[in-house]
């Protein structure tokens, strides 16, 4: 297991940026380093509980496999589905290119 | 009589009773947010044309012998609810102008009563928060006194129901965003068992523990909503098939014989001055018949770190859809929380770090249910302050990045096993007040309400109003 890297540094912010796909200007990566290490040093007594052998928890009130019919039932419109869009095509949403030549 | 003033439960009856009109009373709500909203700043949007006809229909229908009982009531919705064809923004810059094409459940559940829907409250951006002052617009302000903070994220939805600015109103908590503005505002606040409501339509923050839920003027009037928004839903698959309660049924039984447990381990967080307000209220709750039984919970401050880490991997992932493409703008438009909670979480989640992070809160996360469910073999139910202090000056959440998560540490051990809990008031600090908060297992809503029913009813301090209204 990899333990917790509590020191991030503005590079480390600056890769999870492109993670999270958040544009940052050079002043928020270097207030936004300070303060995620300093959440992370928060944070990371969670190490002194023992989890051994503890099962996570991730629903707590027990359902499992929910399923239903896989019936059509009333939807949005085309019309309804695009009317927030600010840039559509032909009835369909229009995307920033993604793929070069 | 102020109309504005009137709790659900008087609304029905004097609705039922012909006394007054649903109109009359809208009318004279909008009256008073005219003025009051100015100073209070609760509302992202009023609705105040839509709402008049809605109840004017209301008013039409009751006379042709329509006799739901919630038609022509007035609530308040906090701004992360969908509401079709009204502007509903999460209190986010990214969803500013966004106006949804289709209602939540729960809205849906509200319209199909009858209710008449004012507006839509502020609330922290995304609800990330418990202040209201990471709302990209604007900052509310409690209306016990305008220098100190509602609380939140719900806080416009508490702060419309305490200064009378609406009948009910509906806010969700995802640790804390129900209770604390409500304990911060003195009005009830009932955030339900996980699943027990509907979350389809509401703007996601941390989806394994989102629970909407009424805030009110009463207990009764929290017992009288929950019914109209909770139950199964098929949008929502984590919703739970448990049958209702007759929460109105139960309200009135006392709590003779009922075994209260309190914790050493809550109490010592709160401000002595909070936490005498508790002790004092457990000894009326004793005199009602209560048997007080101390019991030993799991130190409530490793919830922070629990509850900071699920949350903020959840809000990464449910915050990565905002692309401005279908809907909404660019991520560019995100505010500072929200970059700080994506980051973290983004980070809690990252390949080398899950195990050590999202997935040993997870593990404990397990060791707090276990928690929970070892104490309530033994006992009902569990007293506690909601939060550790009352209402804090404005500019107080600015103080550290983790302001919220810090304030919520009496609320987040109950919400990360998916109880529910009650708040209100039980005592003031000069004008602010102090929050009790009740809390029981899964799906014991009724038991909670009836024990803060025989509480509110043999005290006066639900009496008292802010000086301003």
């Amino acid at each position: 297991m990899a333990d917790i890297n509590a020191n991030l540094s503005i590079p480390d912010v600056k890769k999870i940026a492109v993670l999270a796909n958040i544009p940052l200007t050079d002043e928020e990566a270097r207030k936004l380093a300070g303060e995620l290490t300093q959440t992370l040093h928060f944070i990371e007594k969670i190490k002194k509980i023992d989890t051994k052998d503890i099962k996570p928890t991730s629903h707590v009130t027990g359902l499992s496999n929910v399923y239903r019919d896989d019936q059509i039932s009333p939807s949005l419109t085309q019309k309804e589905a695009l009317s927030q869009a600010k840039s559509t095509y032909k009835g369909y949403f229009k995307v920033p290119a993604v793929l070069k030549d | 009589m102020d109309l504005s003033e009137l709790t659900v439960t008087e609304t029905i009856k004097g609705l039922y009773q012909k006394k007054f009109s649903s109109v009359d009373i809208t009318r004279s709500l909008f009256e008073k947010i005219k003025p009051l909203d100015k100073k209070i700043k609760a509302f992202v949007t009023i609705d105040s044309e839509n709402a008049l006809k809605k109840a004017e229909e209301a008013d039409e229908k009751r006379k042709k012998g329509d006799a739901r009982p919630f038609l022509g009531v007035p609530f308040t919705l906090k701004d992360n609810i969908c509401t079709q064809g009204l502007r509903t923004t999460a209190s986010a810059k990214v969803l500013e102008n966004y106006i949804p094409q289709y209602d939540a459940t729960i809205s849906k559940k509200l319209k199909d009563a009858g209710v008449v829907i004012l507006g839509k409250t502020n609330m922290d951006a995304w609800a990330h928060g418990s202040s209201t002052e990471t709302s990209d617009f604007f900052t509310t302000l409690n209306p016990w006194d305008l220098e100190k903070l509602p609380g939140g994220s719900s806080g416009g939805s508490a702060a419309t129901v305490a200064a009378d600015l609406t009948i009910g109103s509906i806010g969700t908590e995802t640790a804390g965003s129900i209770r604390q503005p409500a304990s911060w505002c003195g009005v009830v606040g009932l955030k339900p068992t996980y699943g027990r409501v509907s979350r389809y339509g509401i703007i996601s923050m941390g989806s394994s523990l989102d629970s909407p839920g009424p805030m009110t003027k009463t207990v009764e009037d929290a017992a009288l909503t929950l019914p109209v928004i909770a139950g199964k839903d098929p949008q929502d698959a984590t919703t739970s098939s448990i049958k209702l309660d007759d929460y109105l049924v139960n309200l009135k039984k006392g709590v003779k014989n009922l075994k209260v447990g309190i914790s050493e381990e809550y109490q010592k967080i709160a401000e002595p001055i909070v936490r005498e307000a508790v002790e004092k209220a457990l000894k009326t709750i004793e005199k009602l018949g209560a048997i007080i039984v101390p019991v030993k919970l799991l130190d409530p401050t490793y919830s922070i770190s629990v509850y900071t880490i699920l949350q903020r991997a959840e809000v990464s992932a449910n915050l990565a859809r905002y692309d401005g493409i279908r809907y909404g703008e660019g991520r560019e438009k995100f505010g500072e929380e929200a970059k700080r909670r994506i980051m973290l979480g983004t980070y809690a989640l990252s390949a080398g770090y899950y195990d050590a992070l999202y997935g040993k809160a997870q593990q404990i996360r397990t060791l707090i249910v276990e928690d929970f469910k070892k104490v309530f073999q033994k006992i009902d139910c569990i007293i506690a302050p909601t939060t550790p202090c009352v209402a804090l000056p404005l500019g107080s959440s600015k103080t550290s990045p983790m302001f919220g998560e810090v304030q919520d540490v009496l609320v987040e051990p109950s919400t990360i096993a998916g109880l529910p809990g009650i708040t209100l008031r039980c005592g003031f600090v000069g004008e602010l007040p102090i929050g009790i908060q009740i809390i029981g297992p899964q799906f014991s809503e009724a038991l909670i309400l009836k024990v803060a029913y025989a509480y509110e009813q043999n005290t006066d301090w639900h009496k008292r109003k802010p000086n301003i209204i």
